[in-house]
């Protein structure tokens, strides 16, 4: 019992601020201290501004391209590493004067495998600092990348090393039989790969997208070190205006985010529970 | 058969090699980049930095500037920064542990049904983008502070009166530390999680049956089950909150020093990159020989 009280507690603890802020953003003065009725005035008056809708729309490009530029790329680095990992799957089939050959991979796969899990063995403003001075010397080089390909191009880096863990743990439980049975019955690799193990992961693949897609969404550090002049992200508007000064139509724009955060992890959640009930049934 | 065979290994190296050319030019390079500037001497031109490779007759030298390192080292404005971070990172962390830990081991013990909406509610709060937590505390702060129930300890943002600015250093501290434990909880949760749903109940009814107190149990049985997870997570918290600071900035009033803030301050106010990337050079050095000691410490 006292058990349940302590539970009670933390859970308090994580929504107390959530459930205030969706409070506060109904209220009609715009404060849940000097509550004076319900309305929706704060949402229409967000809506008016220019500068966040400009800022809500850039940061959904970026986001939307960066998730899926890193799925695919996760998916073809979880794939590469997966396959190389199993020493017994097309490879097996080979003659063993080959195999020697394709025991020479790992080694580039190993370092393929640190360099994707690396940007999440730092803290972001090291990230951050790094694609600085990067993009700074590829300007030099003569490559100048403008200010949104930059931050696509380090959010997809951030995304794969999530994309990479959530694919490579999906393919791993991919029951190998099937991908040898297609094999044996005469389809090609990539056959395979698009008619039986596409299929399969699937359900892993959407939710890696939203993942990345939630951490582009979510970052504000890289975002403060790549941006240029011209329209900022969503997370770095709302920075800026935490720092110089926050009106209540903020309350109102963190209640949609709240909202958008929830519904896509009520959209995983359905996913991971159908995905056991299918583990079940078969 | 084998003509097939080498097509496919071909295409294999071929795929090999996109994402390999992508990490090395946008993780390793740029990580390289770092280390490369942190000893390169500053100049006041575009890029603020000497490149440490120069070309006189014909030689090619190599000039190592640690002029960064040694005024890092001598500046106590650095150290306290640098003791700052990892005193507040270390206490997230063990209060984070603490929070965490029966959670983790009440969640374990539900039925299943129960337990997947439980981990659930631990993580939604982490989907929820950043900048949006920190401000919903800024506003509950600001409601607590309304009705007083915790008077000067949380008193941090929105504050003009001149007198309690001497107090609020510390004031604020408390305030920093309650949103990073809330930001990084479910970083030390789910390895915890993960570690103790592990352990078979029959263990801790084996310590039962044979006589250990509910304590004991959790001392001999319990968290040495689980300590790769409580590394695992002190590393997915300490990680993050070294470089911090944005919590510091917006909660703390910026009275809080840390090193996140001396990187951005170097960068873009100094516009003395030398200097920003040897402070993160060091920071990165002070995780990593932190996280080695609690290894060898407490991991096998």
């Amino acid at each position: 019992m006292r058990f349940l009280f302590y539970i009670v507690a933390v859970y308090g603890f994580l929504y107390i601020p959530i459930v205030l802020v969706v409070l506060s953003s109904f209220s009609t003065s715009g404060d849940i201290l000097h509550w004076s009725g319900v309305s929706f005035c704060w949402y229409r008056k967000l809506f008016c501004q220019r500068e966040i809708i400009d800022a809500a729309y850039f940061s959904f490009r970026v986001a939307f391209v960066s998730a899926s530029i890193s799925s695919a790329l996760g998916l073809l680095c979880a794939y590469l590493l997966v396959n190389s990992k199993r020493s017994d799957s097309w490879h097996h089939n080979e003659n063993n004067t080959d195999t020697n050959q394709s025991l020479k991979e790992p080694k580039s796969i190993r370092l393929l495998n640190v360099l994707s899990m690396a940007p999440l063995l730092v803290s972001e403003i090291v990230l951050g600092l790094a694609f600085l001075l990067a993009f700074n010397l590829f300007s030099n080089w003569g490559f100048a990348v403008n200010p949104m390909h930059r931050l696509v191009i380090a959010h997809i880096t951030l995304g794969c090393a999530y994309t990479v863990s959530i694919l490579k743990a999906s393919l791993l439980s991919v029951d190998k039989s099937i991908e040898e049975a297609a094999l044996d019955l005469g389809a090609k690799p990539h056959h395979v790969f698009i008619h039986v193990t596409l299929p399969i992961i699937s359900r892993a693949l959407l939710v890696s997208w939203l993942m990345a897609f939630l951490i582009s969404m979510d970052d504000v550090i890289i975002a403060s070190f790549l941006h240029g002049s011209g329209v900022v992200t969503l997370p770095l508007l709302i920075f800026s205006r935490l720092k110089f000064g926050v009106t209540p139509d903020i309350n109102a724009l963190a209640s949609i985010l709240i909202f958008m955060a929830i519904s896509v992890s009520v959209v995983v959640w359905r996913v991971m529970k159908n995905d056991k009930q299918r583990d079940v049934d078969n | 058969m084998t003509v097939y065979n080498r097509v496919t290994r071909f295409w294999f190296k071929l795929l090999v090699l996109l994402p390999s050319a992508w990490f090395f030019l946008f993780v390793l390079l740029p990580f390289l980049l770092i280390l490369v500037v942190s000893v390169s001497a500053t100049e006041f031109a575009q890029p603020p930095y000497k490149s440490i490779l120069s070309f006189a007759n014909n030689v090619l030298q190599i000039k190592i500037h640690l002029n960064n390192y040694i005024s890092l080292l001598s500046d106590a404005m650095f150290f306290d920064a640098y003791v700052n971070s990892l005193v507040l990172s270390l206490l997230t962390a063990v209060l984070c542990l603490f929070i965490a830990f029966p959670l983790a081991y009440f969640v374990s013990r539900t039925s299943q049904s129960t337990k997947m909406i439980l981990l659930i509610m631990v993580i939604v709060p982490s989907i929820i983008a950043f900048i949006i937590r920190v401000y919903a505390w800024m506003e509950c702060i600001n409601v607590f502070n309304h009705f007083n129930c915790t008077s000067n300890l949380l008193s941090s943002i929105h504050q003009d009166s001149e007198s309690l600015q001497a107090d609020s250093v510390s004031t604020g501290y408390f305030g920093v530390l309650l949103v990073m434990v809330h930001s990084y909880l479910p970083f030390m949760f789910l390895p915890l999680y993960s570690a103790i749903d592990k352990i078979p109940s029959k263990l801790i009814e084996a310590a039962y049956d044979l006589g250990c107190r509910p304590f004991q149990t959790f001392v001999k049985v319990i968290f040495p089950l689980a300590h790769s997870g409580v590394l695992t997570g002190c590393a997915f918290v300490i990680i993050p909150a070294m470089g911090e600071f944005i919590i510091p900035d917006l909660l703390g009033g910026g009275r809080i020093l840390v090193v996140g803030q001396m990187i951005c301050d170097e960068l873009f106010l100094n516009r003395d990159w030398p200097a920003a990337c040897s402070v993160t050079i060091v920071m990165l050095a002070i995780i990593s020989v932190f996280l080695l000691a609690l290894k060898s410490r407490w991991g096998k």
